[in-house]
């Protein structure tokens, strides 16, 4: 027991790797043993990350339940692993997803169905490795191992492009992921002289942060932040994403929204910003304003779809959007909102797919207008399906709603981002940088607008994309020309020498407009769910559908329960997850040379919000109880009154 | 002198199992068609490879026989045995071989031992004129091998082609060694081809115009050998048209034994003059770019396997310039390890790869050559050659967890340490590329229907080739910690 006790982290990495070793033995052409097999041990895997969640202490803001081995000393590697309040949702997220996607297998998978148990073990085990490893090497290893699992599971079982679709997911991740590769090696070789060569995390850290890299440090973070931008993925690196779902198998859908775009915001915090936080406040005004353009372009165009999943797929787009600008606002509340809302997502999304997998198993097509009037013959499903859509759109009492909020409400009063790199040459290296990055953008949105045109979607999309593109660029990086100043961010940065001015205003206004993504979101669930069940039953072919049988409505009982679990009564995850963010904020914060919060100068606003005076961590979980209760105009009053109004300063 | 004749043992060893091979075969009277499968012969020349690159394996003290002529140091054990392991892996696959196309055992086995006595000769030599007679002792029998499918054109066009780009390379080669002996005459009045007396020559002596156009000769042989580019050319045709296992042979086992005496030779020239200058040091970066850039792009459009795993090996001789670009920027035996740790790496997963495309070639179909389009389905059909496939191909690929991952990150970290950082960001997006093609294999083995009968070649001997193969890419990728200290221990106190 004490082994056991000792090694719980090995065990839930590699206990499915073993399981997909096992499944060898089972006779190749015939699947129920296998699922049967598999479903079992995604159970025991629940348990023992339930254990786990146990085990954990919320108020330890360190790696818990550690295990160290040296691996290869050579190279300073280890085997380590750990578990913090940021990766403890993330892994419970994973492993009980897991046991549904395997029961949706049963109707879903009709071919070789032990091999794709196989996958989706050894997928898990990439995936929780990548969550817990707290070496570089292990996690670079489990990151980029991941993906092939996946790449079979979209190449194997998915629809009619899969091999394209395979093939672009597989390519855009790891050209993102070798870059990193690229800054992983340099960091490590170039710390190499204070004592010994180490890939630790930990180590690394401490390294980092009485280190000064220069410029080095802006490129380091920028090769980071396009690894896991292209994972999340964010606006405009998401053109993958689209594919990859509408092509993945149901079971594959549903893990890449629910968890493998989680690593990509997990990688922002625990290894960008973490290790590299001068550079991370540097970049952060821009990823923010394309974190907020992900919000609206991703809701935008998921309106448009006719597509059910690839509806779906670019609402991920829009949420993930949302998660990116909690993190990115760097603020105790919206930063935890962003970690509970991945977690979210990652149900109802996940959930979502699962839905999705269910008609088009009956109807072998995804197409809206070929459904209407469902609610007749597939109540249950009906039902399921609008509190899944409703807990996506963020209806107060469902979960989505909890993250959402706290993600709009931190970044609203974030406290912004002073610049600190303050030299000229700095300056310059950053301008050039982002134009860089604007140019990519640029090419990719021009590129999307070519194919959309081959594709003779809506002209309104088409002229709103190639609009859009132009302004972000401008809005972004363009060069002061006349009477205008220059872009959003290279105007501040080219005079850059006196500016100490925080981000603040910016960061009110990203968070208002991201609040439109949250409008958006219920415009374009509802036109999903109107054009599947309301209406006549004019189809002849939906006539006799079947409503959800007894395995597919034990699928979606968790789901639902989840739901509103987590919507009536987050207090738990919170707990798990505040101590930890915060701990994580304080050390951006600290790395980056910004101060902590003070008090609020102004008395007036003391009166008016006796509960802001103290510190933000205390806010969130009262503001819910709060706000939960309210009517929405009440709620857009109090968003008013919390203008942010607390001073930064520098140390 | 009996010390120094049991110092070369790996190498008579291996020279007398050949020789014996031969003598059996020929023993066995004037029988025709000669005997295409031999169960004694092939356990001798395992054995004798084996006993070989065991005493290679506890390789203890640094030897210089023959007074100073052959080498026997850390750089001749840690390559040697790399050349060992091609020529054993590729004798385990080629049995099938042989027996599915009726080509005869005893001539096959005894040209591999030979050639790979010849790398031994190349990897230890410690002279100009060892290291050219090794060259074309190694090379000579593998004109013979890759023309060894007699009624085959290609096969022919192969050894005609290898040959004749051969004798060129030899002949630049040879001119170089003696531009070297001349100008060694010149700095110290006592000419010699000596790695050792060259060194002491150039140590103190200002090299001449004409000592620089004999190194870069001598480099030039050696671009073609490991075929870099712009020496590349004749590789994906003499790919094509060898035998497989051959083929195998021929692009682990040469490449490994080239850069060894690469190493030696640019140590024992380039490097004691003092750090070399940034224009040579560019000079090697840009061979390596070119050939990484040029064997990755050019191999996206080959239809032929065999074909895309010529170029796929131009880009990987790429990736090791990489590593000796490092090398020469700091010299150390960080970058050198890597090197020798991605060549034995590359050995497994192209040995392998070779010997999944023997197992699809059955006879019936042989001949004209096998297109990637013929392994649609394969992977299903046939699961353990796929999985071993996909294996070798995400290790070239460098996908952790297998060896090409590891040797990537130890040649890269040393690139990286010695500051060449845009050399790196070229050599991963080279690689990134790189996996586009290797993919390319994977979808159709596993993602296309089939479209044939999916009959493939099953023998122990290439089964158990393969098993090796693909364990050896996993296990040393996963745990390369004794290896990998194993070569840095040996590199180390060779410097």
């Amino acid at each position: 027991m004490d082994i056991l006790n000792a090694h719980l982290l090995s065990l839930i990495t590699f206990l499915p790797l073993l399981g997909a070793v096992l499944l060898l033995t089972f006779p190749r052409h015939e699947g129920h043993g296998a699922r049967g097999f598999t479903l079992g041990l995604s159970l025991v895997e629940f348990l023992i990350s339930l254990l786990v969640w146990q085990r954990f202490v919320p108020s330890n803001t360190g790696m818990q339940l550690v295990e160290k081995v040296e691996w290869i000393p050579t190279l300073g590697i280890s085997y380590s692993l750990g578990i913090d309040g940021l990766t403890l949702l993330l892994v419970l997220l994973t492993t009980a997803l897991m046991p549904l996607v395997i029961l949706s297998t049963y109707s879903s998978v009709e071919k070789y169905s032990r091999e794709y148990c196989m996958a989706m073990l050894v997928l898990q085990t990439g995936m929780l490795g990548a969550f817990l490893a707290t070496d570089l090497f292990l996690f670079y290893l489990f990151w980029e191992a991941m993906l092939i699992p996946m790449y079979f599971l979209i190449g194997i079982w998915g629809g009619q492009r899969r091999i394209y679709a395979a093939i672009k997911f597989f390519l855009y991740t790891m050209a993102g992921s070798l870059l990193m590769l690229v800054a992983i090696i340099y960091t490590v070789w170039t710390l190499k002289d204070q004592g010994g060569i180490t890939f630790s995390w930990a180590e690394l850290t401490e390294r980092l942060a009485s280190t000064n890299l220069g410029t080095a440090e802006l490129w380091l973070f920028a090769a980071f932040a396009l690894a896991f931008a292209i994972k999340v993925p964010m606006f405009p690196f998401h053109t993958w994403l689209p594919d990859a779902h509408v092509e993945a198998p149901t079971g594959g859908s549903v893990i890449l929204a629910g968890v493998l775009l989680k690593l990509g915001t997990f990688g922002f915090l625990r290894y960008a910003m973490w290790l590299f936080p001068k550079a991370a406040v540097f970049f952060i005004p821009s990823l923010t304003i394309l974190a907020v353009i992900g919000i609206i372009y991703g809701a935008l165009v998921a309106m448009v779809q006719k597509d059910l999943k690839r509806l779906v797929a670019y609402s991920s787009v829009s949420h993930l959007g949302f998660v990116m600008l909690g993190l990115l606002a760097l603020e105790p509340t919206s930063t935890s909102g962003a970690v509970l809302q991945m977690v979210n997502h990652g149900i109802s999304t996940g959930a979502l797919f699962l839905l999705v997998g269910v008609i088009y198993e009956r109807r072998h097509t995804r197409e809206l207008s070929e459904f209407g009037g469902l609610a007749k013959v597939m109540p249950r499903y009906a039902v399921f399906f609008i509190i899944i859509a409703l807990s996506s759109m963020g209806l107060p009492g469902l979960n989505g709603f909890v993250g959402e909020f706290m993600i709009l409400l931190g970044a609203f009063q974030s406290p912004g981002l002073p610049l600190t790199f303050s030299t000229a040459e700095l300056a310059q290296t950053g301008v050039y940088l982002l134009q860089l990055f604007a140019l990519i953008a640029i090419i990719l949105v021009s590129r999307k607008v070519w194919s959309l045109q081959n594709a003779q979607r809506g002209q309104i999309t088409l002229i709103f994309t190639f609009v859009l593109s132009i302004v972000v660029a401008l809005i972004l990086v363009g060069p002061p020309l006349a009477s205008f100043k220059g872009g959003l961010l290279t105007q501040p940065l080219l005079s850059v020498a006196s500016d100490t001015e925080p981000f603040r205003e910016i960061f009110a206004l990203l968070s208002a407009i991201g609040a439109l993504g949250v409008i958006f979101a219920a415009v374009y669930l509802l036109i999903a769910v109107q054009a599947l069940f309301y209406g006549e039953l004019s189809n002849q072919k939906n006539q006799n559908l079947k409503d959800l049988s007894g395995r597919e409505t034990l699928i979606f009982v968790p789901f639902i329960l989840a739901v509103v679990i987590l919507g009536v009564y987050p207090k738990p995850c919170l707990d798990a997850i505040q101590p930890t963010v915060n701990a994580y904020v304080k050390h951006i914060r600290q790395g980056a040379g910004l101060t902590t919060l003070q008090k609020p100068a102004k008395a007036k606003v003391k009166k008016t919000v006796p509960a802001r005076n103290s510190t933000i961590k205390s806010l969130p979980s009262r503001n819910i109880k709060e706000l939960k209760v309210s009517p929405r105009g009440k709620l857009l009053r109090r968003l008013d009154i919390t203008k942010p109004n607390r001073v930064f300063k520098e140390k | 002198m009996l010390n120094d004749i049991l110092a070369i043992s790996p190498i008579t060893i291996i020279a007398i199992a050949a020789g014996l091979i031969l003598l059996l075969t020929v023993a066995g009277g004037e029988k025709r068609p000669a005997p295409i499968q031999s169960t004694h012969l092939n356990l001798i020349a395992i054995l004798a490879l084996g006993w070989s690159g065991y005493l290679l394996w506890g390789h203890s003290t640094d030897a210089a026989v023959f007074s100073e002529r052959v080498l026997i140091d850390g750089v001749f054990s840690a390559f040697g045995l790399i050349s060992i392991l091609g020529a054993l892996l590729a004798i385990l696959v080629a049995i099938a071989y042989l027996q599915e196309h009726k080509l005869a055992a005893g001539e096959f086995l005894g040209l591999i031992l030979l050639s790979t006595v010849g790398m031994l000769v190349v990897i230890g030599a410690g002279d100009l004129l060892n290291l050219f007679i090794g060259i074309e002792t190694m090379s000579l029998a593998i004109y013979v091998l890759a023309g060894y499918l007699r009624d085959s054109k290609l096969s022919q066009e192969a050894a005609m082609k290898y040959f004749l780009y051969g004798a060129f390379a030899s002949a630049f080669a040879l001119f170089g060694i003696a531009l070297l002996y001349g100008e060694c005459g010149r700095l110290t009045g006592a000419a010699s081809i000596k790695y050792s007396q060259l060194s002491s020559a150039f140590k103190t002596g200002e090299l001449g115009l004409l000592g620089w156009i004999g190194i870069s000769m001598i480099l030039g042989g050696f671009g073609f050998k490991v075929a870099a580019v712009p020496f590349h050319m004749w590789a994906p045709d003499v790919y094509e048209g060898a035998p497989t296992p051959a083929t195998a042979f021929m692009a682990a086992g040469v490449k490994a034994a080239s850069f060894a005496a690469l190493i030696r030779f640019i140590d024992s020239v380039i490097l004691v003059q003092g750090q070399p200058s940034e224009s040579l040091i560019q000079a090697f970066e840009l061979l390596a770019i070119m050939t990484m850039v040029v064997g990755n792009f050019v191999a996206i459009r080959q239809t032929q396997i065999k074909r895309m795993l010529a170029y796929s090996s131009v880009a990987h001789a790429g990736y090791v310039f990489v590593g000796l670009s490092a090398w020469l920027a700091q010299p150390g035996h960080e970058a050198l390890s890597g090197v020798a740790y991605y060549l034995c790496g590359y050995t497994f997963m192209t040995v392998g790869a070779f010997a999944v495309v023997i197992a699809l070639e059955h006879r019936d179909k042989t001949k004209a050559n096998l297109s990637i389009d013929d392994l649609s389905g394969h992977g299903i059909a046939h699961p353990f050659l796929g999985l071993c496939m996909s294996i070798f191909m995400f290790g070239l690929a460098g996908i952790p967890p297998s060896v090409g991952f590891f040797g990537k990150l130890a040649m890269f970290g040393a690139a990286v340490d010695a500051g060449r950082i845009p050399l790196v960001i070229i050599a991963v997006l080279a690689s990134a590329v790189g996996a586009y093609y290797y993919l390319r294999v994977i979808v159709v083995m596993f993602m296309q229907p089939l479209n044939k009968e999916a009959k493939i070649i099953r023998s122990p001997w290439l089964q158990s080739g393969l098993l090796t193969c693909a364990a050896l890419t996993l296990l040393v990728g996963t745990l390369p910690e004794s290896y990998f200290s194993m070569l840095r221990s040996l590199l180390k106190s060779w410097l």
